[in-house]
């Protein structure tokens, strides 16, 4: 199952539904890298509301592909991560101390949006 | 005449006899119990040993002894007492068999290794239902205490407070970050304020904790704000050289903490 990048104004938003494979997390973590480079946007999205548990590969994916997006100089805001899965990557060390996080959705859009006006 | 049917045929003296002697022992518990109850239920045991007797120890005089323990226990016997009930009920048993049989030793050991027997089974049966009932209390209590000692308190919108009280082991820290955690999530919180005034020692286990419910909670998105840190604290986290809070907001005490707190999401406190 792909998962979809969408493009709101922008900015790129990548909303997680359920379990993530993991090829499924390395083919998003490819995926964004070519759109970032592709449609230049100036602000990149993760929304792990939906996301209950992670393992620790899709722990480490989730956290390269902040920092990856990072890298390519847009801003990164990840959204609505669940206890449990802030839990894990505490554990895991993965404190994605360089990555804005946001409670919730609007909260990430919204500092998204203050970010480049 | 057979055990049973000698053991029927005394009940009534068996059980005056042993109610007697237990009000004798300066039991608190015996002495607050009428004379015809403690013999009633004496009686009760007796009968209870007869159909034991006959049907050797099953299901049901387990079960009746389940029963009995977790009701003495419920009436906050201690096992001590149990115990001595148990040892005066033998003796008289004893006793009467000597009696009964005095010109025939053979029947006297085969009837005092059959009592033997279901008194020793009797006592680990209630000595096992007597732990399991406390080990239910200890678990009951240990989980009361553990809600007890970790409130996550809504303080205004988007601010939650975790007061921190008593030692911080690894259990409790782990415990707290997700109640902690799910307090975010359910509360919306943006500000998140621990306060520690209430912990006397702090180790490097106990600082690395608070730096970990520090950064979850970030990760979902809240800031943490670390107050009460008490002089004494603060020299020991220099001398154990962690220099862990570097990255955490830290206040003098609440109060500081919450006008940081009201700051940070645009609000304040004004006089009418």
């Amino acid at each position: 199952m792909e998962i979809p990048i969408l493009k709101i104004d922008n900015c790129l938003v990548v909303s997680i539904q359920g379990s993530l494979t993991d090829t499924a997390a390395l083919e998003l973590q490819e995926n964004l890298a070519r759109d970032i480079s592709q449609q230049e946007p100036v602000g990149v999205l993760v929304d792990l509301t939906a996301v209950e548990i992670v393992d620790s590969f899709v722990a480490k994916v989730l956290s390269d592909i902040s920092s990856m997006s990072k890298l390519m100089g847009v801003n990164v805001v990840v959204t609505g991560i669940q206890p449990g899965v802030a839990i894990t990557l505490i554990e895991l060390g993965l404190t994605l101390d360089s990555i804005r996080t946001a409670l919730n959705l609007q909260k990430g859009i919204d500092f998204l949006r203050a970010s480049y006006k | 005449m057979g055990l049973t049917q000698t053991l029927k045929n005394n009940v009534d003296e068996i059980a005056h006899e042993t109610a007697t002697v237990l009000k004798n022992l300066d039991i608190p518990l015996i002495n607050e119990l009428e004379y015809s109850v403690l013999t009633q239920q004496m009686r009760e045991m007796i009968n209870q040993l007869v159909i034991a007797i006959k049907s050797g120890v099953d299901e049901d005089f387990i079960n009746f002894l389940y029963n009995l323990s977790w009701h003495k226990v419920g009436e906050s016997y201690s096992i001590n007492d149990i115990q001595k009930i148990i040892t005066i009920l033998k003796d008289k048993l004893i006793n009467v068999i000597e009696n009964e049989y005095y010109d025939q030793p053979d029947k006297i050991i085969k009837y005092l290794k059959i009592i033997t027997k279901i008194i020793s089974e009797s006592r680990i049966s209630m000595a096992k239902v007597y732990m399991k009932i406390r080990e239910n209390t200890i678990i009951q209590q240990q989980q009361a205490l553990n809600e007890l000692s970790t409130p996550i308190i809504p303080l205004f919108d988007k601010i939650v407070v975790v007061p921190l009280v008593g030692t911080i082991d690894t259990f409790r820290a782990k415990q707290t970050i997700e109640r902690l955690l799910n307090a975010i999530v359910s509360e919306r919180a943006e500000i998140v304020i621990i306060d520690v005034t209430g912990v006397p020692i702090i180790d490097t286990a106990v600082a690395q904790n608070l730096l970990n419910a520090a950064k979850a909670s970030r990760l979902l998105g809240s800031t943490c704000i670390l107050v009460g840190i008490s002089p004494d604290m603060a020299q020991t986290i220099i001398k154990l050289d962690v220099n862990l809070f570097s990255d955490i907001i830290t206040n003098t005490n609440l109060k500081k903490g919450l006008e940081t707190a009201l700051n940070m999401i645009g609000l304040e406190i004004t006089s009418r």
